[in-house]
């Protein structure tokens, strides 16, 4: 990982603490306010660090007199984004985060103050909606929150700004350091998927079955507004792609009742799936792995009681057990902080947004087949459809994300940024295909991905890979049939497909994926596998899916 | 008042080195995490950590550990 730092301050301290908190290697700009001139010249040691990310911190108070009325304010920032724009026009995908700006006037005269204030939170309001119009690969980095969060007075210091032209304070470095991570590490997606939560004395205070209803501490002020107020994060977390799912020791009965709860924040249907029992919790979170078809290292814990904490970290290490607090007025906090450390992603599609509906309708699937005779009878209570089509520009961050973090069915596992997904999607001598899968209980959106690259007669499969969530439904079969009809209408010229298997940790389940399609094997060693097939021999269709209008 | 081992501990921390290696005579721009940064950032963390004050006039006349150590007996 390479990280360039470039300021309008010196930021030396910063770009260290970054550095040893992500263990990468950091660029800053030689020279003091040198930051445009970087972003503006090819030959600058920016663009020859190669950057995976650069950060841009601005201290808008250097420039006090600019913030004096709007026109040289907005003449300021529009400079400052043109700088910005230039390099990620240059740079192509790498992300840049930009810091949002403290326009502070500490000069508070009674005449003024009201116009004085409004044309500071203008001119900052002004810059982020300018920074969020630059595109896609330009984040706002949310510094001025830190800002807000410390107070002015901790977060900047005037000595060291006066001396060494270092604005920030030790605690404000340490804060923003911490933000700066937590976005560059965003970059790659979440490091857990599911939140496991336990019901009494954490989702609402007291003891349902002894408690009762109207007996639990659940209220919009005074003790039961923390409980409020957890649930509270725990929906916006939802919202964000996070699954929860309910871990309790409970009669169901109470559970039912609970949740009828007339301040309940969270709904029933917002959990991804619960066990409710007297097990011990190590097993049902084993449990809850297998029904959601994750690894227990996707699951953080979150339980009051700390007897089930450290039974829970001896006998599933890999799960992440929350510190609960002491006190609980700071448990909000502490669950939004769990959020930050291990959820938060900077990319939320809009797959994310359903992941909960998804699974759910993923739980119902699993208990008509244990009622159907077959798989394939299984399959067709289902009432799968599927659209398969050549990739969308709009569909190019999904794909991404799947090319990036399918790790099971993937039968070359090649990792490729957006930029370039888009560059073998606008190439003619390319093509990405992608596939669309609902059922009668919901919409499982993009789930596959196929880049084939095409060389005179032959089409080379460079990539093909499926989400986990539909394997075993005979999608990759019928993608393969469309496969056909597509290159036979559009590819006339192309007679032969090329398939190759490149051996993973964990891509053991599509090793013999060509073989089951009767593709002939060509060429082999210990880490891959060359198939061949002729056009017309990829398989009919499956006969299970119908078409997504 | 704060003790000599005390008052090296932080400075040892503070620059990310071994207690061992500092002593009251170690010397800005010599010793080599010793810089012109990591001045500023001892003289900041010492104001933290001691809750004392450096008047901006006499930072430059900070040379050694020694300048450094008189302003934790100052205060408290």
């Amino acid at each position: 990982m390479r990280v360039a730092i470039l300021s309008n301050v010196t930021i030396d301290m910063l770009a260290e603490s970054v550095g040893k908190k992500l263990a990468c290697e950091i660029y800053t700009s030689p020279g003091f306010d040198t930051w445009q001139q970087e972003l503006f010249a090819q030959d600058s040691g920016l663009y020859a660090f190669k950057a995976d990310a650069l950060v841009i911190m601005l201290h808008a108070n250097s420039y006090a007199d600019s913030w004096a009325n709007v026109e040289s304010g907005e003449n300021l920032i529009d400079d400052w984004l043109r700088a910005v724009k230039v390099f990620a026009a240059n740079s192509g995908s790498v992300p840049v985060f930009v810091s949002s700006i403290d326009i502070s006037d500490t000069w508070n005269s009674r005449a003024i103050y009201a116009s004085q204030k409004r044309l500071g939170v203008y001119l900052e309001n002004y810059f982020l909606e300018k920074l969020n119009s630059l595109g896609n690969n330009i984040y706002v980095l949310p510094v001025k929150d830190v800002l807000e969060n410390i107070g002015r007075v901790n977060y900047y210091s005037s000595k060291i700004w006066y001396l060494g032209s270092m604005p920030y304070s030790l605690k404000a470095i340490s804060e923003i350091s911490d933000l700066i991570t937590r976005y560059v590490a965003g970059l790659h997606g979440a490091r857990k998927k599911c939140l496991a939560v336990d019901l009494d004395n954490t989702l609402w205070g007291g003891v349902i079955g002894e408690d009762g209803v109207n007996g639990i501490k659940l209220a919009n002020a005074k003790e039961g507004a923390i409980y409020q107020d957890v649930q509270r994060v725990l929906k916006k977390m939802q919202n964000q792609g996070v699954m929860l799912a309910i871990l309790s020791k409970n009669n169901i009965s109470d559970v039912d009742a609970a949740f009828s709860h007339e301040s309940m924040i969270l709904k029933r249907e917002d959990f991804v799936a619960e066990i409710i029992n007297w097990q011990p919790k190590s097993q049902n979170i084993t449990q809850l792995a297998k029904n959601l078809n994750i690894g227990l290292d996707a699951f953080v814990f979150l339980d009051d009681n700390p007897a089930e904490r450290e039974q829970m970290k001896a006998q599933c290490p890999e799960v992440a057990v929350v510190d609960f607090p002491r006190d609980i007025s700071k448990l909000p906090d502490i669950v939004s902080k769990v959020y930050d450390e291990y959820f938060f992603t900077l990319n939320v599609t809009s797959e994310d947004a359903q992941k909960t509906q998804m699974y759910r309708a993923e739980s119902k699937r699993r208990e008509i087949f244990s009622d159907s005779g077959s798989v394939n009878d299984f399959l067709k209570k289902l009432d799968m459809k599927i659209d398969i089509h050549v990739m969308q520009p709009y569909e190019e961050l999904r794909v991404t994300q799947l090319v990036n973090k399918t790790n099971q069915f993937n039968l070359t596992t090649r990792r490729y940024t957006q930029d370039e997904i888009h560059a073998f999607a606008n190439n003619p001598d390319s093509e990405i295909i992608t596939a669309h899968v609902s059922d009668k209980y919901g919409d499982q959106g993009l789930i596959a991905v196929m880049i084939l690259e095409y060389s005179g007669e032959n089409a080379l499969i460079n990539t093909f890979l499926m989400s986990c969530r539909v394997m075993g439904r005979q999608v990759e079969c019928e993608i393969m049939s469309e496969l056909r009809k597509f290159l036979i209408a559009n590819k006339k010229n192309i007679l032969r497909i090329t398939g190759e298997y490149i051996r993973t940790a964990k891509n053991s389940p599509v090793e013999n994926f060509y073989d089951t399609l009767k593709f002939r094997l060509v060429n082999q060693d210990q880490a891959r596998k060359v198939y061949e097939t002729g056009i017309s021999d990829l398989p009919e269709s499956t006969g299970l899916f119908g078409r997504l209008s | 008042m704060k003790d000599l081992g005390e008052f090296l501990a932080f400075a040892a921390e503070v620059m990310n080195v071994d207690p061992e290696e500092l002593s009251l005579e170690t010397r800005y721009g010599e010793f080599p995490a010793w810089d012109s940064v990591m001045h500023l950032k001892l003289v900041m963390a010492l104001e933290e950590e001691f809750d004392t004050e450096i008047p901006i006039e006499k930072i430059p006349d900070i040379k050694t550990l020694q300048d450094l150590y008189v302003y934790t007996q100052k205060q408290s």
